[in-house]
């Protein structure tokens, strides 16, 4: 127990963290690509055909994992902007300022491959289904958190500002999904069906082994942008002249 | 007197002598909803099914574009200093300023509302759901708007960053609004949207009085 | 997949599921790139930061 919380305290200061961030930002980077690989590989070529869907649905082996990412990735900001704002510690922006673009990015994947899935499923790139407008309100939500932070001249009132736009976006994304869900049954019935339903395990591999390779992918790039925020964040700070040599 | 009744009024008397923040949003509301029936079409049938949303929009984009500077005089006077450093509660505070701007800029909207509604021929008999809607919408939207203005405070020019910010989050309110007039005017039962819209109203006057303390905290700090 | 065309193709669905995929990897490529970016122009400003302080204390 003491072990692990020293792992955590040591971790949590910003020389120690620049430090370990890059060989196990190196490390995910490999088992990303690794587990990406084979995900494609099982999704494209070994999974069965659909008898619905035909190969339309591999879509879903870029569509799934990102909007799934992209939910994660909000958790993941909203968790760090709670932890900033309530002990006060810069690594924790660190990771929401460099969790936000990226989370963005996995929300427009979500949102592009899903219309291209639309179109042959639906007959239209775009439909005002639930899922597909939930996931473009929660990309407008991280254009605001990205905005809000850089807005500011001192970058840690825009940290804290745009920390609270994240917990105040964490408490409505479930709610504007349930305002959307309402909304979608009170015009269309229940005409749309989900685009996944019960899945065979010959096909259930590949996605879960894809998502396991998003959550790697996000993982090295979330440390090497944290790297950058926590070095612009502590640049008054003796450590950082060593780091980068000046 | 009690002391909050005081500050009460004498920020109700604050926002009356600037009439020009009170009259703008007003003038922004009715301009803007007499543009869609000239953009789209002056047919009844259409402008009756678009008449909720274009009023709930309409209502939402005034609102926030007249809150942008709730707090920005406060803040260069220093008046927000002292709020901070007293130690008497800056949520109470907030929460009777936010009440206070909403009596003089969006009661009036709403008032005036009934207009809107006879040049978008909305049916008059879900005129009642539509006026108890904006009621509690407007309420919700102010506190939101108050956390965008409290968020941008030291920033000179936050206009559309406001909107930007607050027009994700305030989306199910706009939902549960609009949708309730929509089903009050096509005889349906608006209560369930009505019930939800409540809801929300409760929630966001309970939690973003919070919030909105904590970002004026941040950007005093700074 | 039962043949390298059938895999080209993907039946008939190949003009949605290869620019979905594209655009996965393209902007997870791209997000390397911002990352990279990110970085060079972070350490350009710490170093002008010590540059100034270190100017200051001369």
């Amino acid at each position: 127990m003491t072990a692990i919380r020293l792992f955590f305290h040591r971790l949590a200061s910003p020389p120690h963290f620049y430090e370990l961030s890059k060989p196990w930002g190196r490390a995910f980077a490999w088992i990303a690509l690794v587990l990406i690989l084979v995900g494609l590989y099982g999704g494209l070529w070994l999974a069965p055909r659909d008898f619905q869907q035909g190969n339309g649905y591999r879509i879903m082996y870029v569509h799934v994992p990102s909007a799934w990412m992209s939910l994660f990735v909000f958790m993941v900001m909203a968790a760090s902007a709670f932890v900033g704002l309530v002990w006060r510690m810069r690594l924790a922006y660190a990771v929401a300022a460099a969790s936000a673009p990226l989370g963005a990015a996995f929300t427009a994947v979500a949102l592009v491959t899903g219309s291209l899935w639309g179109k042959p499923m639906w007959g239209t790139y775009w439909v005002w289904d639930a899922r597909l407008t939930s996931e473009l309100i929660l990309f407008f939500l991280y254009l605001g958190f990205i905005t809000l932070n850089r807005s500011f001249e001192d970058q840690q009132t825009g940290d804290r500002a745009a920390a609270i736009l994240a917990l105040v976006g964490a408490i409505d994304v479930p709610i504007v999904h349930y305002s959307v869900d309402w909304w979608q049954t009170l015009h269309q019935g229940s005409s749309f069906k989900g685009l996944t339903s019960e899945i065979a395990p010959s096909m259930l591999w590949p996605l879960l082994v894809m998502m396991a390779g998003f959550m790697f992918y996000y993982g090295w790039l979330v440390l090497w942008r944290a790297r950058s925020e926590i070095l612009l964040r502590e640049a008054d700070r003796e450590w950082t002249r060593k780091v980068v040599g000046s | 007197m009690n002391p909050w009744i005081r500050f009460f009024r004498s920020e109700l008397g604050l926002s009356w002598r600037e009439r020009r923040r009170v009259l703008l949003p007003l003038v922004f509301f009715v301009v803007v909803a007499a543009l869609f029936p000239l953009a789209m079409t002056p047919r009844p049938a259409t402008l009756r099914l678009i008449a909720p949303g274009v009023i709930w929009v309409d209502v939402m984009l005034a609102t926030f574009l007249g809150l942008e500077s709730l707090f920005r005089q406060d803040y260069e006077e220093g008046v927000l200093e002292q709020w901070i450093l007293s130690p008497s509660s800056l949520e109470l505070r907030v929460f009777l300023k936010v009440i206070s701007f909403w009596t003089v800029t969006s009661l009036p909207l709403i008032i005036m509302s009934p207009i809107l509604v006879l040049w978008l021929s909305f049916p008059v008999r879900a005129l009642a759901v539509l006026l108890v809607g904006l009621l509690l919408g407007t309420v919700a939207l102010s506190f939101l708007g108050a956390l965008g203005a409290a968020l941008t405070v030291s920033l000179r020019e936050s206009g559309m960053l406001v909107a930007i910010l607050l027009l994700p989050v305030a989306t199910p309110i706009l939902i549960f609004g609009a949708h309730s007039a929509l089903l009050a005017a096509a005889r349906e039962n608006p209560r369930p949207a009505l019930y939800l819209l409540a809801t929300l109203f409760f929630l966001t006057v309970g939690l973003v009085p919070k919030a909105i303390s904590t970002a004026l905290k941040v950007s005093y700090e700074a | 997949m039962t043949s390298f065309h059938e895999f080209l193709t993907m039946g008939r669905f190949g003009v949605f599921v290869w620019p979905a995929f594209g655009m996965g990897l393209f902007t997870m490529l791209f997000n390397i790139y911002l990352a990279h970016l990110r970085e060079k122009s972070v350490l350009r400003d710490v170093r002008e930061v010590h540059q100034a302080s270190r100017e200051n204390q001369s």
